[in-house]
């Protein structure tokens, strides 16, 4: 493939994917600093490996989740241990109102639980599809599904918003 | 109000994202990592797992077969977390009575028994949980400092699971936890003579498959470890060089104990590359002649050990995972300061290294090439 090729395959994975990888860093780690760093790493892996640039796009999308998740995982291992988050993001993407609480909501929980719900409500992968890009096994996946669900309704009745949000 | 859908579309790439990637990518200019970086100190050598699991997440692992021998610490380790090495060590009475313990709202967690050698040393823990919970697992996030440290924030405790026991009688189930002590800070301990605090940071339980964690506040636990239980070990230090697959190795250590021998390997990485943990695992990886994102498997290990021309298996990874067969680790000799030297460790099988005539490591190169290092 020549590098033209490479780069024209890679512009188009980056247009593809950039949303979801932007969001799931977010989600991860909370501020846009430490977000930007691994959503580029994320992508300057899939540079180096033009091998998977051809490859059909379900697989890639997952193969891009896994590696975000990575990234954020070794950005947090050496992180402080910091209860407070810092949580720019969604100062600057939200105005008050209730969209805003709800992502505030969704940032008050885990990030295990975080992750699942945004795979699963918002781009729409199976448990069974989670269990395999997680490594997980299913049954803990329904369980952070459940558990999420049940925090994130929770944090919104604490909040006085609804409670249905899917 | 707007659903989870309409919420997550509001998040888009800013297009400054965009253009430093293209930037990093075309002109080959990584951008700096910013962030602050705090150290985790396992030991003077830092060993990070790639696929380890994250610290702070606890696996559901449904119903678990629970065993039957009920107080017996002996048939504990060598039934339940597979250990034959430790359980012979405490039925031979090599270890220190440890008596403290701490009381949750539905748990009592209590740490009986310190033991292992000079290299790696144990303290076995109990959880039993009250007001009639029955609970298929317990798992427990941990982490013993020397008591001198008061700045623990920096440090991340592990995450253990347990082997539940169940006496047939009373129905009551035990949940024993092996925790491994963190080695510089035993040592440290020993040697000055003062405290190991442990900080219980996480003790979840399940039932019915829900996760109910226990802990909202660190709890803490204190007691003086007596290093006259601990067994001696055989440590070397070569201080060789070798050259693996193009890679310039220092065998920097050796240690023989009754758990196993390791080898630990040290590279540094070319001036001008950044010290990061990507930069550190393309040369491990080379090293092992394995792919990018390929885990070390024994059964292709491209190095062999041979004592008196008989193979030493590599070790089988422990319960709580934590001794690998190889691993890669990384040096910070001081806080938020990272080396660019990193670590690779490979761990066989114990042997009597006492009376072994010749110890052998068998290395075979990515081209086909294959030499013997000599340890003896």
């Amino acid at each position: 493939m020549t590098e033209t090729g490479i780069r024209q395959l890679f512009e188009q994975a980056v247009d593809t994917y950039s949303d979801m990888i932007t969001g799931l860093c977010l989600l991860r780690l909370g501020n846009r600093q430490d977000a930007e760093d691994c959503y580029q790493n994320t992508f300057l892996k899939l540079f180096k490996n033009t091998e998977m640039l051809k490859e059909d796009s379900e697989y890639l999308k997952a193969w891009l989740i896994r590696v975000a998740i990575n990234e954020c995982k070794n950005r947090h291992r050496f992180l402080s241990r910091n209860k407070t988050e810092n949580l720019d993001f969604i100062n600057l993407c939200y105005e008050e109102g209730e969209d805003r609480q709800l992502m505030e909501s969704i940032m008050s929980l885990k990030k295990i639980y975080r992750d699942v719900i945004y795979l699963h409500y918002y781009m729409g992968y199976s448990v069974m599809e989670l269990s395999k890009i997680l490594k997980a096994r299913e049954n803990t996946v329904k369980s952070r599904l459940k558990r999420g669900r049940e925090l994130l309704k929770e944090e919104l009745l604490k909040r006085n918003c609804e409670e249905e949000f899917i | 109000m707007k659903k989870l859908n309409e919420v997550f579309d509001e998040i888009k790439t800013p297009d400054l994202w965009k253009d430093n990637l293209y930037d990093a990518a075309y002109f080959e200019k990584k951008k700096s990592s910013r962030g602050i970086f705090k150290k985790v100190v396992i030991a003077t050598v830092v060993v990070l797992a790639i696929t380890a699991c994250t610290i702070t997440v606890c696996a559901v692992t449904g119903v678990i077969d629970v065993l039957p021998f009920f107080k017996d610490d002996v048939k504990v380790y060598k039934e339940g977390f597979k250990d034959e090495v430790s359980a012979e060590k405490i039925d031979k009475g090599q270890f220190q009575e440890v008596e403290k313990s701490v009381e949750t709202e539905n748990a009592v967690i209590k740490a009986t028994k310190f033991f292992g050698d000079w290299d790696e040393c144990y303290t076995l823990f109990e959880v039993t949980l009250k007001n009639g919970i029955v609970a298929e697992e317990v798992t427990m996030e941990i982490l013993g400092l020397d008591s001198i440290i008061t700045d623990t924030e920096k440090y991340l405790g592990d995450t253990f699971r347990s082997v539940p026991v169940t006496d047939e009688e009373t129905g009551e189930t035990v949940f024993y936890f092996n925790v491994l002590n963190a080695y510089t800070h035993v040592v440290t301990s020993l040697q000055e003579d003062r405290d190991m605090t442990y900080y219980i940071s996480s003790l979840c339980y399940y039932t019915n498959g829900i996760k109910h964690e226990e802990i909202t506040d660190t709890l803490t636990m204190t007691y003086k470890p007596d290093g006259n239980v601990l067994t001696d070990v055989g440590t070397e230090y070569p201080q060789r060089q070798v050259e693996i697959n193009g890679v310039d190795l220092n065998v920097y250590r050796v240690v023989y104990s009754d758990y196993k021998m390791e080898i630990e390997l040290r590279y540094t990485l070319d001036e001008g590359l950044e010290p990061s943990w990507d930069n550190g695992h393309q040369i491990y990886t080379q090293v092992l002649g394995i792919g990018e994102y390929e885990e070390f498997r024994k059964e292709n290990a491209n190095m062999k050990l041979f004592v008196d021309d008989v193979e030493v298996d590599y070790v089988e990874p422990d319960f709580n995972g934590q001794f690998k067969p190889c691993s890669m680790g990384w040096l910070w000799p001081e806080v938020n300061q990272p080396s660019n030297e990193f670590t690779i460790n490979l761990r066989f099988d114990s042997f009597d290294y006492f009376n072994a005539q010749s110890i052998v490591l068998q290395i075979t190169e990515s081209d086909g090439n294959v030499f013997n290092y000599a340890f003896r």
